[in-house]
């Protein structure tokens, strides 16, 4: 019934495996010439295997040739399903859950430095607003200014980071698929940030009193 | 007191009677302004002289309309704005409409060029942008600093800079203009040459002009000044010095 079995005895854990022993110093004792290639010997001409890879005929169904390999003690059989939530659900899940935890500690430092940035510009601007007040400008209008420089800030930054990740992507060893529908997700997520940093200093500027325009004392 | 000029009030562009101002309540409170009258007319530039903690800033926020007096009245371009109590709650719009300011330092917006900064006023009171952008480079024109309608503020001189906050002071036609100390920081050519703009602005849009400050070398050139004690002014001729005949030329 299985049309082919593949054994792939050297997958990259045997290889890493073997690497690992290579470097091992109690294999490689002075004393002891022989001692590296027996154990690397041992290891090739182990009889164990980590996975058979089988590959149906035509005409039967991959769980028909799985169901009785289940009843064996401590082996266990996958059909295509199965191995595509082994490799989406686990080892993708963990990888994609990794790098949202990036995603969420560089959200949190963006938006800390874009609040940061926006709120010491406001106070350079402290007399600017009061002048803006003084001469019959609404908060509103203030507030929008200052949430248009928080988004023109936010824009520029994604602009930069779009354009330095897909220019380097290629230099890094791991593929990152970025969808077009990610990069406007992601866009949002900056003018929401840029937008929520840019509160505090605009509830700065909502305070600010007119009467700051005109010389102290009185 | 007894007014040099005696205008009615419909034809003042400033009229200021017994007005008063106090800080703080019981045995905190400090009387600021205890009775301050004062007449400007439409086209005329008085001085508003007095030392420190005289009052002078006080009697500037309440004729901006940025605080309230205790009492009093105030008129300001012919209308009532402040009788006891203020006749208008919206004083944003009230300060836009009526009352042109002018500051120690210029204070342009720096993210905005000459010409926007000047416009802003207009567009801000619903005026087109292509009409307050219009009204912005005649002023320029009025003041010689059009040829820099395009150049970020920081980009000009302090005294081409002064001008074009004199522009914003009167791109709203007001009929009052507030100068807080323009010329303090210029030097004494560019400090005539700002007063000479002033005058001849408050002669061309007849707003009536109220420049506090203590410059000794402007004081010479006010027909009329108020001077301020105690919460309490007084008015004396000034020696109208010509500022034609002072300098000639325009601050660069």
């Amino acid at each position: 019934m299985p049309r082919k079995r593949s054994f792939f005895k050297d997958n990259d854990a045997i290889v890493n495996d073997r690497a690992r022993t290579s470097a091992n110093p109690a294999f490689n004792r002075p004393g002891l010439p022989g001692l590296l290639d027996a154990a690397i010997a041992s290891q090739t001409s182990s009889h164990s295997v980590n996975a058979v890879l089988v590959r149906v005929r035509e005409g039967y169904l991959p769980e028909q040739v799985a169901e009785p390999i289940r009843r064996w003690k401590h082996l266990e059989a996958y059909d295509r399903a199965g191995m595509e939530d082994i490799l989406v659900a686990k080892l993708i899940a963990t990888s994609a859950k990794q790098i949202g935890m990036f995603l969420v500690i560089l959200a949190i430092v963006s938006a800390a430095v874009v609040t940061f940035i926006i709120y010491t510009m406001t106070i350079g601007k402290i007399r600017e607003i009061a002048v803006l007040k003084l001469i019959g400008t609404s908060n509103t209008t203030i507030a929008s200014m200052i949430l248009q420089q928080a988004m023109g800030l936010g824009l520029i930054g994604f602009l930069v980071g779009k354009l330095a990740a897909t220019l380097w992507a290629p230099v890094f060893p791991k593929y990152v698929l970025l969808l077009q529908n990610d990069a406007l997700r992601g866009l949002a997520a900056v003018m929401l940030i840029c937008a929520l940093a840019s509160t505090l200093a605009i509830r700065i500027a909502i305070k600010v009193d007119p009467a700051e325009a005109i010389g102290g004392g009185t | 007191m007894t007014s040099i000029i005696q205008p009615s009030i419909r034809q003042a562009g400033i009229v200021v009677q017994r007005l008063r101002k106090v800080y703080g309540q019981g045995d905190t409170a400090v009387e600021a302004l205890k009775s301050v009258d004062m007449v400007v007319c439409p086209g005329e530039v008085v001085g508003l002289v007095g030392p420190s903690g005289s009052g002078k800033s006080t009697l500037l926020k309440c004729l901006g309309a940025i605080i309230e007096p205790t009492s009093g009245r105030m008129v300001l371009g012919g209308n009532t704005l402040y009788d006891n109590a203020w006749k208008t709650k919206d004083l944003r719009t009230l300060r836009r409409d009526n009352i042109g300011f002018v500051f120690q330092a210029p204070y342009l917006i720096p993210f905005l060029d000459v010409t926007d900064n000047v416009a802003l006023l207009p567009m801000l009171a619903g005026m087109p942008n292509s009409l307050a952008r219009a009204r912005a480079l005649e002023l320029l024109k009025e003041l010689d600093v059009a040829h820099r309608a395009k150049a970020e503020p920081s980009q000009l001189s302090g005294g081409e800079q002064q001008r074009v906050s004199i522009a914003r002071a009167l791109a709203n036609r007001p009929p009052v203009i507030l100068a807080d100390e323009p010329t303090a920081p210029l030097n004494s050519e560019r400090a005539l040459a700002v007063m000479r703009i002033l005058n001849r602005m408050a002669i061309q849009y007849q707003a009536a002009v109220i420049v506090v400050t203590h410059d000794e070398k402007i004081i010479p050139t006010f027909k009329r000044i108020y001077h301020i004690r105690e919460g309490r002014t007084m008015e004396e001729a000034g020696e109208g010095r010509s500022l034609d005949q002072m300098r000639p030329t325009l601050p660069s």
